[in-house]
């Protein structure tokens, strides 16, 4: 009885550790890849209004791809279990894994977000890459950096 | 592994049960279809290759499931109140225990899989306590008999109903769900603890004000040993499924690092269900009332 249920169990535990690897995340079988995919670069974004203050702090980040817990990439998959509209789509699934994101593609982003801001006459939108630099190994700074001004159309302001 | 084969007194046993319960319920309460108008994406779970995408669009689904859910999970723990308290016979209140137990399990499968279905994310929390409820029922599915004549017969945590695979099995779950981690770590990068990536997922989604933030920010040295150190506990986690210090030293570490991510990352990672977990199964509660037992 005892050797039965332990066969049982057994089989179960071998379950989740030979399925698992293939599947890579397809609940309950997972390879927890949280954080697995190391950045060596990365995009940051920010929005500033006329007076230079940051406009919108979690446009870039609640709306692009997540970047520590990117989507499952096995058994021809390419997202999650739901599809966002209009995201910045910034998770590259070859190294440096960081994408840069197009000037046009930034637009339309930025665009969209402004539908939702009736009082800002223009935003300052800015992208700077950062990457490991061989002078100083030991700090991250912007090693590059570009800074659209976009005007708002759905301004209604005076 | 030799205590697989083993019984023992159920005390540790019922007692984590109830913790267990209480972590998947705390889990379940958590998930939502916020994002269920979005198109329908990439199948996330198993139960995703089997339903169509219509049955995912229906907004019943997670009500329904947590109804079952929370029903059998109060149900499968009060186990020891009906047997004591309610006049039915022992086969029907086996009856009950085992259908409670099955149903919880399922329902919290259910649960999770319409979660993941409708996220534009992965909860990856939800992964751990489906394996240690399967594990639980198990146990009831072999021992629901002797559990509730026992119980009946006041004599429950004295007789050895609580056999060692079910702790036994819960430790390796637990073990290989970190050690994957690591594993899928090291194989997407072999540097992967260079501490590059550290600063870069600070600099990105790091909370300014945390200290362990700006210990990170500060110099990449400091960043390479907490990296490499998390990369070496995790991988490293499947020592605990054979010895019993380790087991400790594994799980202080583990609960270490999640605390150290809650400090770092602004936007908020909640793992309490996994801290729980390893706190639970981790540190030596089960294995020192044994070594109580024996000195007796």
């Amino acid at each position: 009885m005892m050797k039965k249920q332990i066969l049982l169990v057994s089989c179960l535990c071998a379950s989740y550790v030979l399925i698992s690897p293939i599947v890579k995340e397809l609940y309950p079988f997972s390879m927890a890849t949280m954080f697995a995919f190391p950045l060596t670069k990365l995009y940051i974004y920010d929005a500033r209004n006329a007076k230079g203050i940051v406009v919108g702090s979690d446009w870039f980040y609640t709306h692009s791809d997540n970047l520590f817990d990117p989507p499952p990439m096995t058994l021809g998959r390419t997202g999650y279990g739901r599809r966002e509209i209009g995201k910045l789509s910034t998770f590259d699934k070859e190294p440096p894994y960081a994408k840069k994101v197009s000037e046009q593609e930034l637009r339309d982003f930025v665009l969209q977000k402004l539908k939702d801001e009736p009082d800002l006459g223009y935003v300052s939108v800015s992208q700077n890459l950062i990457e490991a630099q061989e002078v100083d190994p030991k700090h991250l700074d912007p090693v590059w950096s570009k800074t659209i001004k976009m005007d708002n159309p759905f301004y209604r302001g005076k | 592994m030799k205590f697989w084969s083993e019984l023992y007194t159920p005390r540790f046993g019922q007692i984590s049960l109830w913790v267990l319960l209480l972590t998947a319920s705390y889990l379940v309460l958590e998930t939502h279809l916020q994002y269920q108008s979005l198109p329908k994406g990439d199948n996330l779970s198993v139960l995703g290759y089997v339903l169509p995408v219509s049955f995912w669009n229906c907004p019943l689904i997670l009500p329904v499931g947590k109804i079952f859910f929370f029903a059998s999970a109060l149900c499968w723990a009060l186990v020891p109140v009906w047997a004591k308290k309610i006049s039915l016979s022992e086969a029907k209140i086996v009856r009950i225990a085992l259908c409670s137990a099955w149903i919880c399990v399922f329902s919290y499968f259910f649960v999770s899989c319409a979660y993941w279905e409708n996220l534009p994310w992965i909860r990856h929390k939800f992964v751990m306590p489906f394996w240690l409820l399967t594990i639980n029922a198990l146990w009831y599915q072999y021992y629901a008999e002797s559990i509730v004549s026992t119980l009946k017969k006041n004599d429950f945590l004295n007789s050895e109903i609580y056999p060692g695979w079910v702790y036994g099995a819960s430790v390796f779950f637990i073990s290989v769900f970190y050690t994957f981690s690591g594993i899928s770590k090291i194989l997407s990068a072999p540097d992967w603890g260079s501490g590059l990536s550290l600063q870069l997922w600070t600099v990105a989604f790091g909370d300014p004000n945390s200290p362990v933030a700006r210990l990170i920010l500060q110099d990449r040295f400091n960043a390479k040993i907490l990296q490499t150190s998390v990369l070496s506990l995790e991988s490293l986690s499947f020592l605990a499924i054979f010895f019993t210090p380790l087991r400790i030293l594994i799980a202080i570490g583990l609960f270490s690092f999640h605390c150290a991510v809650d400090m770092v990352f602004s936007i908020k990672i909640p793992f309490e269900s996994q801290k729980i977990l390893l706190l639970l199964y981790f540190l030596p509660w089960f294995r020192i009332k044994k070594k109580k037992q024996t000195s007796q």
